[in-house]
C-alpha cells in the first residue's frame, strides 16, 4: 500500500469501515511511515474535536421545557385505551421514502353546517377533557421519571450521562436550578428525625433534566428532584411507583418531587419540612428569570474590553454579535 | 405501542434537537422539525424493527423533514450534489492548527456547503455507519465515501485557511 492509498483509505480506516485485508495492509504501512501515522492521528483528533465541540455547544442543547412539551404532544396522539396512534387530518402519515406529504384539508359542505356547530360543541367538551387528561399524563410521566432517576442515579449510579454541577446546569438549561445549590439546607429537621444532604447535582433521565438533591433520612436515600413543568397545581400528590413513594407538587414552571422507599408518612414529613422556603424561592426565581438574550449580553459585558469569542453568536443573537 | 416508543425513540429527542438546531440555526424551527420528526416516527413506529439502530432511523426521518423544510422555504434549493466527483482536484490541504477552540471548529464547519456539513455531522457527531449515512441522506454508499473524503479535506482546508487568532480579531472588529 502506498502513501497515496493510505490517504485515500484513512477516513474509512478511522471510521472502522475498511475491510480486513485493507486494514491489515494499512496497518503494515503505518508501522514504517511516520507521515501517514500523523495523518491518521490528525483525522482521529479532528473527529473527536468536532464531536466534543457539538457536545459542549450550549446553543445546540434542547431546553427542558421543549422536551416536556414534546412528550405531552406525542402522548396526546396516542389513544389511551388501545395505545393506537390517533391520525387526525392534520397529522396524517407521511411517506418517508418519497417524502410525500399526503395532508389534505377536510372538505366541509355548507348543507351540513349544523353538523359543524354540533361538532364544535363536542370539540369544546373534548378539549376540556383532553387538557385534564394531558395534565394527568404529564404528572404521571414526571413521577415515573423521578422514580427512575432515583433508582438509576441516587441508588445505582447507572445513568448513561454523567451528572453535572447544578451551577453548570443552571447556565446551560434552567436558571432556577441555582436555587438548589443552597436549598434545602444541608441538614433538615423533621418531627421524625433529621435528614442530611449527601449530594447536589443535575442529571438527565429519560430525556428529562432534573436538579437532584440526594439526602440520607431514617436509614434510606431520598431524592428531591426539580424539573420543568407547565402544570401549576400546588396541591401535593402521593403516588406509589413500584416499591417507591413519590410526593409531587408544582410551583410556576416547575415540579418538585420527593422520592424514596420510606413509608409515606415519613416521606410526607420530610416533604413538608423541605417545601418551604424551596417552593417560594423557586417561584421567585421564575418571576425574576432573566431573558436568555439579556443573559448572553451580560456574559459578553463581563468579558470586558479584551477579545471576545463570538463564534456561535450567529445562532441566537446576531444583533449582539453585530453590536460587538 | 406508546411504551415501546417512549422507551426506544423518545430518549433520542435531545440528540435530534442538536442536529436540527445545527441545520436550522433557529430554536423555534429546530423544535418544530423535531416535533414533526417524532410525530412521523410515532405514526410509523410499527415499521421500526426492534434491535436495529433507532437513532439512525429517527435521524433519517429528521433529515427528510429538514430537507422538505428547506425546499419549502427555497432557502437552500436542492441541486445535484457537486461533491460526487473524486477529490483529486482539491487544493493543497494545510496542516490543522495545533490549538483549536470549539468556536474555531464550529465556525469552520458552518462556513462549508450544507451537504458537507450534513455528512460530517452524521459521521463525527452522530457516529452513523456509512450504510446508515447512505440511508439517511438517500445517496449511494460509494457517494458517502467520496463525499466524506472531500468533506474532511474541505474542513481541514477551512481550519487551516488563516491563523485562528486573525479570525478572532476579525470577528472582534465586526
Amino acid at each position: 500500500m502506498t502513501c497515496r492509498d493510505v490517504r485515500d483509505n484513512a477516513e474509512a480506516f478511522v471510521a472502522g469501515e475498511l475491510n480486513e485485508s485493507a486494514t491489515q495492509a494499512l496497518l503494515r504501512h503505518l508501522e514504517t511511515c511516520v507521515e501517514c501515522r500523523q495523518e491518521v492521528e490528525t483525522l482521529r483528533t479532528l473527529r473527536t474535536s468536532v464531536r466534543g465541540a457539538f457536545d459542549r455547544a450550549h446553543e445546540l442543547q434542547a431546553q427542558p421545557e421543549f422536551l416536556a412539551r414534546l412528550d405531552r404532544t406525542l402522548r396526546s396522539q396516542v389513544r389511551p385505551a388501545t395505545g393506537a396512534v390517533t391520525q387526525s387530518q392534520s397529522q396524517a402519515p407521511v411517506e418517508i421514502a418519497g417524502a410525500v406529504d399526503t395532508r389534505t384539508p377536510p372538505p366541509v359542505s355548507a348543507r351540513y353546517a349544523w353538523l359543524a356547530v354540533a361538532a364544535a360543541l363536542l370539540l369544546a367538551m373534548s378539549i376540556g377533557l383532553f387538557w385534564a387528561r394531558a395534565a394527568r399524563h404529564d404528572d404521571e410521566a414526571l413521577a415515573l421519571d423521578a422514580a427512575g432517576d432515583h433508582r438509576n442515579c441516587a441508588i445505582a449510579f447507572a445513568l448513561d450521562e454523567k451528572p453535572i454541577p447544578l451551577g453548570e446546569a443552571a447556565r446551560r438549561y434552567d436558571p432556577a436550578f441555582d436555587v438548589l445549590e443552597t436549598l434545602p439546607p444541608d441538614q433538615i429537621s423533621t418531627p421524625a428525625g433529621a435528614a442530611q444532604v449527601v449530594a447536589r447535582h443535575s442529571c438527565l433521565y429519560h430525556g428529562r433534566r432534573f436538579a437532584h438533591v440526594v439526602m440520607k433520612y431514617r436509614g434510606s436515600l431520598v431524592s428531591l428532584l426539580v424539573a420543568a413543568s407547565d402544570d401549576e397545581r400546588a396541591d401535593r400528590t402521593l403516588r406509589a411507583v413500584d416499591s417507591l413513594s413519590v410526593i409531587s407538587w408544582h410551583v410556576p414552571r416547575h415540579a418538585i418531587l420527593v422520592v424514596s422507599d420510606l413509608p409515606a408518612p415519613d416521606l410526607r414529613a420530610l416533604a413538608t419540612a423541605a417545601a418551604e422556603p424551596l417552593s417560594s424561592r423557586l417561584a421567585g426565581a421564575m418571576a425574576l428569570n432573566i431573558l436568555p438574550s439579556v443573559r448572553i449580553a451580560a456574559d459578553i459585558r463581563r468579558h470586558g474590553p479584551g477579545p471576545i469569542r463570538v463564534g456561535l453568536c450567529h445562532f441566537a443573537t446576531p444583533s449582539l454579535c453585530a453590536a460587538q | 405501542m406508546w411504551a415501546a416508543f417512549e422507551a426506544e425513540a423518545l430518549p433520542h429527542a435531545p440528540r435530534l434537537f442538536r442536529l436540527a438546531m445545527w441545520a436550522e440555526r433557529n430554536r423555534a424551527e429546530a423544535e418544530d422539525a423535531v416535533q414533526e420528526t417524532l410525530t412521523q416516527a410515532l405514526q410509523l413506529f410499527d415499521r421500526y424493527r426492534p434491535g436495529t439502530n433507532c437513532r439512525a432511523w429517527l435521524l433519517t426521518i429528521l433529515q427528510n423533514v429538514i430537507n422538505n423544510r428547506r425546499r419549502a422555504r427555497q432557502r437552500s434549493p436542492m441541486v445535484p450534489d457537486p461533491d460526487d466527483r473524486r477529490a483529486e482536484g482539491l487544493p493543497f490541504v494545510p496542516p490543522v492548527p495545533q490549538h483549536l477552540t470549539d468556536e474555531d471548529i464550529l465556525g469552520a464547519l458552518a462556513r462549508l456547503p450544507q451537504s458537507v456539513q450534513d455528512i460530517i455531522v452524521l459521521r463525527d457527531v452522530e457516529e452513523l455507519s456509512y450504510k446508515e449515512i447512505a440511508a439517511s441522506l438517500a445517496i449511494p454508499l460509494g457517494t458517502v465515501m467520496s463525499r466524506l473524503h472531500r468533506a474532511r479535506s474541505l474542513l481541514r482546508a477551512e481550519l487551516g485557511r488563516e491563523p485562528v487568532h486573525a479570525r478572532e480579531e476579525h470577528l472582534d472588529r465586526s
